[in-house]
């Protein structure tokens, strides 16, 4: 008897756990559900007093630009900063390092919604698992209709 | 034991399939319609504005959101959506069904001015359409096309000696010719550009310059009617009176912490912002061609702290606000 009812038990499981996963495939993906790849972001605490104070996309921003120049030099910036030099998404974040090698941070992005909604999306698609190459189709296809292009 | 676990699923298992669905899908419906569904929950932007801050779609499929404020009173509008502005009092939960017609990326934002950085509380939708061609990228806006720098310091010394009254202008302005100023190059040129022109045309011979300022003023009217320009003032009540002024003189509420680019402002809108454009200032505006306006709510300013509408507004829209804050400089009726 104990067996037998078990057995219902068991099966009634699998039935609810088929339902639920047929109902849970059919609700919108938020990014974190997503997000399968972590990001390295850079510490909050070696930020600029004005980046820890800053909202929390922002901070989020800058962080991850801190920590990944490999991605971010290889996406443009479409705000037209070309025009102050820069030349990458990247550049809106940090300027360069100074003499002890430390980065030198540019506080443009603080100001700027283009140059953070293009650096949110790339960690949004990179949690997702789009190489780099994809990402930057997708802020080209994205972008562009707003302003000129910082890179080639 | 397996064998009876099959047993049960072929006798058991689609009635509990169709139980389970019903208790789940019944239980939801006292908030949700058919189709996709998902919660969102608002703070400021400081601290960490929505949440999920991000979310795929498909082409077709409806979306409920079911929208929370856990701060105090937001909005909500998917921009360039029809029918999803709402209200978000605090606390009390508010549905929004959308269904989207075409891919491409989208933006939901707070509607209300909730903190000093209201515009940042941003977030994405990927409308994805599984069996169609990606979105196409659009073409470059006109600002670009036209080779116009958004940027570049504007000025002119050919101004008016009074505000030109677009009434007053009717009668020179409709003897001109009627491709005196096309859509086009209203948008291309500056008045003071169009205003230089008609000086040296015989048919403003034995005008003064005040009445030639005011067939500028009418012929510019021309391009706007009464009703899209009473739509545009709450456009722009909404989203730019707090830096801008209701008046359009640069000094809404946020404009002295712009100005003085303060470490807060630094924070909040970044390192570079300056006083909100005046629109009132007629050697600036009067040298400023209707592109540029667009270009700069179509953009954002380029890291002075000014948003970027292109992703909120349709390009219509953004037309009727550039062509609204000439009301800062010519009298026009505005319904």
């Amino acid at each position: 008897m104990l067996h037998r009812f078990s057995t219902k038990i068991l099966a009634l499981g699998a039935c609810l756990a088929v339902a639920g996963t047929l109902l849970t495939g059919c609700a919108p993906r938020s990014a974190d559900e997503a997000g399968e790849h972590d990001l390295h972001l850079a510490a909050l605490a070696a930020m600029p007093a004005e980046v820890q104070a800053a909202p929390v996309t922002v901070q989020d921003a800058y962080r991850f630009a801190a920590a990944n120049p490999d991605v971010l030099e290889q996406l443009p910036c479409y705000c037209g900063c070309g025009a102050m030099g820069h030349t990458s998404n990247y550049a809106c974040y940090v300027g360069g390092r100074d003499e002890s090698g430390a980065l030198q941070f540019d506080s443009h992005a603080l100001g700027c919604g283009i140059c953070v909604d293009i650096t949110l999306d790339a960690m949004r698609l990179l949690k997702e698992g789009r190489t780099v190459a994809e990402i930057r189709t997708y802020v080209d296809a994205t972008y562009a209709k707003y302003g000129p292009s910082n890179m080639p | 034991m397996w064998r009876e676990v099959r047993l049960y699923l072929g006798y058991l298992g689609v009635p509990a399939l169709l139980a389970a669905g019903l208790l789940v899908t019944g239980f939801s419906n006292w908030w949700r319609t058919p189709g996709q569904m998902l919660e969102l929950r608002a703070r400021i932007a400081e601290a960490g504005g929505w949440s999920p801050a991000a979310f795929t779609a498909e082409v077709g499929v409806p979306v409920t959101l079911r929208l929370v404020a856990d701060d105090m009173d937001h909005g909500f509008a998917i921009g360039q959506v029809d029918g999803t502005r709402t209200v978000l009092p605090l606390g009390q939960a508010q549905t929004v069904t959308v269904t989207f017609a075409r891919p491409g990326r989208y933006m939901f934002y707070c509607t209300r001015w909730c903190s000093p950085a209201h515009w940042r509380m941003r977030g994405t939708i990927d409308v994805i359409d599984p069996g169609g061609a990606a979105p196409e990228a659009g073409e470059p806006p006109l600002y670009v096309q036209l080779g116009l720098d958004l940027d570049a310091p504007r000025a002119t010394d050919q101004l008016p000696a009074e505000r030109p009254d677009a009434a007053r202008g009717a009668a020179l302005g409709a003897s001109l010719p009627a491709d005196t100023l096309t859509t086009a190059a209203y948008r291309a040129s500056s008045p003071a550009q169009i205003w230089q022109a008609l000086r040296r045309a015989p048919a403003t011979q034995g005008h003064s310059d005040q009445a030639v300022w005011e067939a500028v003023a009418w012929l510019w009217q021309q391009q706007t009617t009464p009703a899209r320009l009473a739509e545009a003032r709450q456009l722009y009540a909404d989203n730019c009176a707090e830096c801008h002024g209701t008046t359009g003189a640069g000094n809404g509420p946020q404009a002295a912490a712009l100005a003085a680019n303060n470490h807060h402002a630094q924070a909040e809108f970044g390192a570079h912002t300056q006083a909100p454009t005046d629109f009132t200032d007629a050697a600036r505006l009067l040298a400023t061609p209707p592109a540029v306006l667009h270009g700069k709510l179509l953009r954002g300013g380029m890291g002075t702290g000014m948003p970027y509408f292109g992703p909120l507004f349709t390009d219509a829209e953004l037309w009727a606000l550039s062509d609204y804050l000439w009301t800062f400089q010519f009298e026009y009726a505005v319904e």
